[in-house]
């Protein structure tokens, strides 16, 4: 998969990635996980201020997956540059940043700032709207620009928010499981859903998006081995995503093969 | 739930597990009096902490929010932490993520003040979904550096943690 900004570009072979969240902020997981062989690296959320973990109920199963809620911790992008920039040098694959979208300004800077670190090749920022408008603005930063931007959104998402994300300047646009909700112990839980009850899911909005859909499209949700990953991408995704399988299954990245998509 | 693909476990199997597989309880050699606190339903974490205090003669005293399984006579149960700390030399923690609020309350307390925690540990009770240290869902704020369960744990310092 290739994505450009028009002023750079990224390639992403083979079509498998990391979703971000899963193996940390540069090579912490290399001795379990065979880095190699990710076509690109996505780190850890990452915000422009430090986020703490939360104090609150982490991980809730139910049939099928299981909801995470982290609070998204983080040093901040500053720190984060500093402590991890000469780990990416030495990173056997393309680095996407994933930053969390709080704010366009914040999202202007830390852009800045990634421009010129040589290690990174991609930014995907995460969104937390279906709002078209609100999309729109989060990204203005985005049309100007050097690095190619992935665009993260919900699967739910319709198909305004993805235009919108798409004229905003995106070179990519990825899908992920919506968040969902438990009641635990009298307690409202959110959280990322996760999981191989979520693959019919992702595998319908695939199908439904990647046809009418100009730009590459990345895909991640439920996705449990090598066959998982070749219904995606015959149903058009461009690359995938991985997730808890990297967790439960590593040798999935040894199993797939471009001529079993 | 998370099952690794074609998973299949008989009686017998030899299973490769992945962390946390670091750090127990280190109380220090010439502690003699051991306070063990537990909190949310982490009263299994720190029991055998119970028959290994006794049997290497030290004094131990039982803190629990919970109706804990019975307890040896020489066990000495308490209903409220803070009448062991000035009698412990040596103090072991257990509880769940979302408890962490509540024994940072207790700890403004004047009697958690005067004790050093220098050798005090804590274990938090938490998911480890990816065990690599990947996903942060096991993360603690600690002092100067975020620590994570998976990696770092499962016991720590407890002037290590921010609580």
């Amino acid at each position: 998969m290739l994505i450009s900004s028009g002023k750079r570009e990224a390639i992403i072979d083979p079509p498998l990635m990391n979703t971000a969240g899963a193996l940390g902020f540069s090579d912490e997981t290399a001795s379990s996980v065979d880095l190699g062989r990710l076509g690109a690296f996505v780190t850890h959320p990452i915000s422009y201020a430090p986020r703490m973990a939360t104090r609150e109920t982490r991980l809730h199963d139910f049939p099928g997956g299981f909801l995470l809620h982290t609070g998204l911790p983080n040093p901040g992008l500053t720190a984060v540059l500093r402590e991890h920039h000469r780990r990416w040098r030495r990173m056997p694959g393309p680095v996407i940043v994933h930053l969390i979208v709080d704010d366009p300004t914040q999202l202007r800077r830390m852009l800045l700032q990634l421009e010129t670190e040589e290690s990174v090749s991609a930014v995907e920022l995460g969104l937390n709207t279906e709002d078209p408008a609100l999309i729109a603005r989060q990204l203005s930063p985005v049309i100007s620009s050097e690095l190619p931007i992935i665009a993260r959104l919900n699967a739910g998402a319709g198909w305004p928010a993805i235009e919108a994300a798409s004229a905003a300047g995106a070179a990519a646009i990825s899908l992920v499981p919506p968040r969902g909700a438990f009641r635990v112990s009298e307690r409202h839980l959110s959280g990322r859903a996760m999981g191989p009850g979520l693959f019919p899911i992702m595998l319908e909005r695939t199908s439904a998006i990647a046809a009418a859909l100009d730009k590459p499209l990345v895909v991640s949700g439920g996705i449990r081995n090598a066959t998982d990953i070749g219904s995606l991408v015959h149903s058009g995704a461009d690359a995938v995503q991985l997730d808890f399988a990297l967790w439960t299954n590593p040798r999935i990245l040894e199993t797939y093969s471009p001529q079993g998509a | 739930m998370l099952l690794p693909e074609g998973v299949d476990w008989p009686p017998g199997s030899t299973l490769a597990l992945r962390g946390p597989m670091g750090d127990g309880f280190s109380p220090p050699k010439s502690s003699r009096r051991w306070l063990l606190i537990a909190f949310g339903g982490a009263d299994p974490y720190l029991r055998p902490m119970v028959d290994l205090g006794l049997a290497e003669g030290r004094a131990v005293a039982f803190v629990s929010d919970r109706q804990t399984h019975p307890l040896p006579p020489a066990v000495e149960v308490l209903s409220d932490p803070e009448e062991g700390l000035p009698w412990a030399d040596y103090i072991a923690i257990g509880l769940p993520f979302d408890r962490l609020d509540d024994l940072s309350a207790r700890m403004r307390g004047d009697a958690w003040h005067m004790r050093c925690l220098s050798q005090d540990d804590v274990l938090v009770v938490g998911p480890t979904p990816c065990g690599m240290g990947g996903c942060q869902a096991c993360a603690l704020e600690g002092q100067g550096a975020r620590r994570l369960l998976c990696l770092d744990g499962a016991v720590l310092r407890l002037r290590d943690i921010r609580i």
